[in-house]
């Protein structure tokens, strides 16, 4: 793909390819409640891909940031239509300290490593998800 | 509280800050692993992902990771499609969300076990 973005200037092309990401993101984020990272950071690395001064971590990072919001509007949606949140309570804590944890070792982690046993785990649990809700396991 | 689940949610937190993909993993734990509705299970997993991206936002700010140019229209954008995706959810049972999470997860992970990245 040739290069939509230098990092500086965002043209017609590039604006429309990140909002057309941005969009789907929001939606799996609001359908499955996760989902929306995976798409920005696939669609960040090609928006960057010649961008010499951006690496593999601002994409993650630029993704944690791009996802929050869309979170929130999601959450606030789920509550509204009834979906009961008291259970979440517990996640509080873990979350808050394992999110420092991870952005700290971002820069000492191999992250490629990382997304392989990531893939690897999440395409099990997509096909065990699958099979149990078909009654098969 | 187990403390399985308390180690659970701290490395999915810690991978969700890393922008690994961490949320999904605690979604897949309490979908499988417990007995919360497909739905709930969703609702606490935006939650989760909401607090552990807000403390891991505070470092990256920090490093200046962020392209604001860049977020401001992802998140511009994301946020009428997260209004479409949580009205289309509404319309289906937690069996046909259930599949589609499944689908979903297998693709991305997929994705991630194939895709290219920068490397940098």
């Amino acid at each position: 793909m040739k290069s939509l973005y230098d990092g500086r200037s965002i043209g017609i092309s590039a604006a429309v390819y990140t909002a057309g990401a941005g969009f789907l993101a929001g939606v799996c984020n609001g359908m499955i409640g996760c989902g929306g990272g995976v798409i920005i950071v696939y669609a960040l690395s090609r928006l960057y891909e010649n961008d010499p001064e951006r690496t593999s971590r601002d994409v993650f990072a630029s993704a944690v940031a791009a996802i929050l919001p869309m979170s929130l509007v999601s959450t606030l949606l789920y509550t509204a239509s009834g979906v009961a949140d008291s259970g979440a309570v517990k996640y509080i804590v873990p979350a808050v300290t394992g999110g420092i944890v991870g952005a700290y070792f971002l820069d000492k982690i191999n992250q490629t490593f990382l997304r392989r046993l990531f893939g690897l785990l999440v395409m099990w649990a997509g096909v065990s998800l699958i099979l149990r809700r078909a009654g098969i396991m | 509280m187990s403390i399985i689940e308390i180690l659970t949610a701290f490395l999915c937190a810690a991978l969700s800050g890393m922008g690994v993909g961490g949320g999904g993993l605690l979604l897949i734990y309490i979908a499988m692993f417990t007995d919360t509705p497909q739905k709930e299970a969703q609702l606490y997993n935006l939650i989760f992902f909401m607090c552990a991206s807000a403390s891991a936002l505070l470092l990256h700010v920090k490093k200046r990771r962020l392209d604001l140019r860049v977020i401001s229209l992802l998140a511009l954008s994301g946020v009428p499609g997260a209004v479409v995706g949580s009205v289309i959810l509404r319309g289906l049972g937690d069996g046909a969300v259930g599949t589609i999470l499944g689908g979903f997860l297998f693709l991305s992970g997929a994705a991630s076990l194939f895709s290219r990245e920068k490397q940098k």
